[in-house]
């Protein structure tokens, strides 16, 4: 995989993005929302492997997306701390609630490389709630 | 390289070419991260999960899926092996690819599931899956 991923690494020069958070349907949610408006998305269940992604590819991102709760020895806020150290070009937005994180989307989509939103915020938080609460069986 | 317990149970014209959705199943973010934009080059809509546990949230949710790709070795409630026949038994739609160091086919044969050994080509896995899609590359 290493060749078709320097491939795709280069394919675009879409800004990419390190999205942080336990929760895998807001995670999911979230990442395929922005990667709707243009950017380049990665995605880390935890600190720990967005600090291993971060070692290895810290040039790569602009910005880190981190949810405050993730679990393990370090949160997000920790986790913000060890970028803001370690690689400070990352720029980082953290995100307390899911409302929060919906509403930081809305606002990198609104600046990314499509200037616009492809869905409306709020149908956003309601497509998580429903992924939540609505089982397919 | 597919092993002897590859299942073509599932006939690609059956399944919708316009969004072609995979679910990654494995905790080595160095392996799942790249494999996942690999696959979004290619046009394909692909969620991370890093157990069975986040895997399960998604497949239980409305999140249409269309293929599984799971590693074996994993933390939490089942390992990939348990994940795959959970999924064929209660998915027996959706394409199940297990991508194993080790050699998987005796145990899995016979059970309607794909199995590759590491490290294995893009074109044999993007040839094991149930839909195409436009390469965006």
């Amino acid at each position: 995989m290493t060749a078709d991923h320097a491939a795709a690494a280069k394919a675009t020069d879409a800004p990419k993005l390190l999205v942080v958070d336990h929760d895998m349907l807001e995670r999911s949610a979230i990442a395929g929302y922005l990667r709707e408006c243009g950017y380049q998305v990665v995605e880390a269940v935890s600190a720990d492997e967005a600090i291993t992604l971060l070692r290895q590819r810290a040039a790569e991102f602009d910005i880190a997306f981190v949810a405050v709760d993730v679990p393990g020895d370090m949160d997000g806020f920790a986790l913000a701390h060890w970028i803001r150290e370690h690689a400070p070009g990352v720029r980082v937005l953290l995100a307390a609630t899911v409302e929060k994180a919906v509403k930081l989307a809305s606002n990198l989509c609104e600046n990314g490389p499509h200037l616009r939103k492809p869905y409306e915020p709020q149908s956003l938080l309601d497509w998580i709630k429903r992924l939540r609460s609505s089982p397919s069986g | 390289m597919a092993s002897g317990c590859e299942s073509m149970e599932v006939p690609a014209s059956e399944v919708a070419r316009s969004v072609c959705s995979i679910l990654i199943v494995d905790d080595a973010i160095g392996t799942r991260a790249p494999l996942g934009e690999m696959l979004r080059q290619r046009g394909y809509r692909v969620f991370e999960a890093a157990d069975a546990d986040q895997a399960l949230a998604l497949l239980n949710s409305r999140q249409e899926i269309h293929a599984l790709i799971t590693d074996v070795q994993m933390p939490g409630s089942m390992d990939g092996i348990a994940l795959a026949r959970w999924v064929r038994k209660t998915r027996p739609m959706l394409r199940v690819l297990v991508v194993s160091g080790l050699d998987v086919a005796a145990q899995l044969a016979g059970e309607g599931i794909a199995c590759f050994r590491k490290p294995l080509t893009s074109e044999a896995l993007l040839a094991a899956l149930p839909c195409t899609t436009v390469d965006t590359r």
